[in-house]
């Protein structure tokens, strides 16, 4: 069977990083996870990426709250590093506020918005999508 | 009359002149008066400060309400001092730099009393008084001009202590600062709820599912389920926090909303409920009716008198419930009247509109609705009060600004 090679879950709460850890493994679509614990720590790890022309994570799953550089940070740096390959975010956070969602039309990221506690059919679906294209 | 006379003595020629003074004498009269109930006016004004200048600044007039309010006697002033002696200077040289910066000319000292008097421009300003003592007060002076056949002879200067009204507006300010500062805290109150509570509630939640999803045996203990149905019910609180919360602090915009639309869609959506529950709907309000409402809350107001009268319809009759409007005065009432079972509103008044009250055994009853109803009127300006006899019906009126 066909797997995304590589997605990325960018959270630092150990609990929900766990559950969307779990739901990923679950799904069974994904070969490989890698996982950054804030904003700052996955700007750099996908910087380095790039760099060394590695092949980048087809999907992001960017929690919005966290302390070093927070969701939104890690989108302004991000969006700046030119790179070829697609990849698709999706904001995954416990944040239903009018604010977010307002700020994440910004980013054209409304479509891909998750308010936690997502369930792991969601997320399985999202993956499957994913892997059709 | 005058006599001319000629000198050796002898009477030739009698002029005699007569003049009507009348009208001199009744202005003379005119004159006292004025001058007198002036005085009395100026005496009588003991919680004023009347003070007039010459065009110099030297000061011509001081009342009696001057004398009480400065602890100067009148005499003591008057053809002596400038009214510079009873401001305070710093003041007076701030507001010196203001004019000179706005009119474009060096203005100081006296001047800066009058200068936009003498423009044809009289003020109102609020400005400090120093009592003989020293003590300081604010008071509201008016500055205008003294004219003579249209040229200036001097000026008057009428001024008020509002020492009163300055301590009520510095108590409303600080009241503000409280309103302000505790409006902050619920403003962090809020998003502690909708974003940590949440957060941690869901991740329970996500636990909670990948332990069944791995322990499939675990579903049988009735441990596990009352710990799940916990994690739904904090959930669920959270949720219902969250909604409150929005409604207090968000501005949601007012826009021209249908009403008569806005209740035909949720009749509509509603339609199964009603079928079942065979309650009719009866939408009285005209159809033009236009208000000024956020849609989200007329909707979400509308929807949940709805489901009340669906939950708490009485099944001994036919039930229904009627909505109709009507104008009183300067608010739109809109009426949600039901013949279903009622509310004590001896027992239950001031509680009604709680939150977490239910007043019937009903099982989705969360006493949530009429909480966030009541928040959602009131947060556009509005009221909603109730009438009610147990097991006839319940009148809910909504009112609504223009």
């Amino acid at each position: 069977m066909k797997k995304i090679d590589l997605a990325c879950i960018v959270e630092d709460d150990p609990i929900h990083l766990f559950i969307t850890k779990k739901y990923i493994e679950l799904s069974g679509f994904v070969e490989k996870i890698l996982v950054c614990k804030n904003g700052k720590e996955a700007y750099s790890t996908l910087k380095t990426m790039v760099q060394n022309s590695e092949k980048l994570p087809q999907i992001i799953f960017l929690d919005l709250n966290m302390p070093v550089w927070d969701g939104w940070q890690f989108l302004d740096e991000f969006t700046k590093i030119p790179t070829d390959q697609k990849l698709t975010i999706y904001i995954l956070t416990s944040s239903n506020s009018e604010e977010d969602l307002k700020k994440a039309e910004k980013y054209g990221l409304t479509s891909n918005y998750l308010v936690k506690p997502v369930e792991q059919s969601q997320l399985k679906s999202i993956l499957e999508e994913l892997l059709n294209q | 009359m005058a006599v001319a006379p000629d000198t050796p003595c002898t009477l030739k020629l009698v002029w005699s002149f007569v003049r009507d003074i009348s009208q001199e004498k009744e202005y003379e009269k005119k004159l006292k008066d004025a001058i007198s109930s002036l005085q009395a006016i100026l005496d009588a004004s003991k919680q004023v400060s009347i003070i007039a200048t010459d065009k110099e600044g030297l000061i011509t007039l001081f009342n009696s309400g001057a004398e009480q309010m400065l602890g100067y006697k009148a005499e003591e002033l008057i053809g002596i001092h400038n009214p510079g002696l009873i401001h305070a200077k710093d003041e007076v040289e701030k507001e010196s730099e203001k004019l000179t910066a706005k009119f474009r000319e060096e203005i100081n000292g006296f001047e800066t009393f009058i200068y936009e008097a003498r423009a044809g421009v009289p003020r109102t300003k609020e400005w400090t008084y120093i009592h003989k003592d020293g003590s300081k007060f604010p008071v509201l002076l008016s500055i205008n001009t003294i004219a003579h056949n249209e040229d200036i002879v001097g000026y008057l200067g009428v001024a008020t202590d509002i020492s009163e009204l300055k301590k009520v507006e510095r108590e409303i300010k600080s009241l503000l600062d409280i309103t302000n500062e505790q409006n902050e805290r619920l403003r962090n109150f809020a998003y502690i709820v909708s974003h940590n509570l949440r957060s941690h509630s869901g991740g329970i939640t996500g636990i909670l599912d990948l332990f069944q999803l791995e322990h499939q045996e675990i579903l049988e203990s009735e441990l596990f389920e009352l710990l799940n149905k916990g994690a739904k019910n904090l959930n669920q609180t959270v949720q219902d926090l969250t909604e409150i919360v929005k409604v207090n602090l968000t501005n949601s915009d007012v826009s021209k909303v249908n009403i008569h639309q806005v209740i035909e869609k949720n009749i509509e959506s509603l339609n199964a409920q009603i079928k079942s529950s065979q309650i009719e709907i009866i939408n009285k309000v005209d159809k033009d009716l236009i208000i000024k409402a956020v849609p989200a809350y007329l909707d979400s107001i509308v929807l949940n008198m709805m489901t009340n009268a669906i939950k708490y319809r009485s099944v001994e009759r036919p039930s229904y419930l009627k909505i109709s409007s009507k104008m009183t005065g300067s608010m739109h009432t809109l009426y949600f009247e039901d013949n279903g079972l009622g509310i004590d509103l001896k027992k239950h008044n001031d509680r009604l509109f709680g939150m977490y009250k239910t007043f019937h055994e009903h099982q989705d009853s969360r006493g949530v609705g009429l909480f966030i109803t009541k928040n959602q009127i009131e947060s556009m300006g509005g009221k909603i009060n109730v009438e009610s006899k147990v097991n006839v019906g319940t009148i809910f009126k909504v009112k609504l600004p223009i």
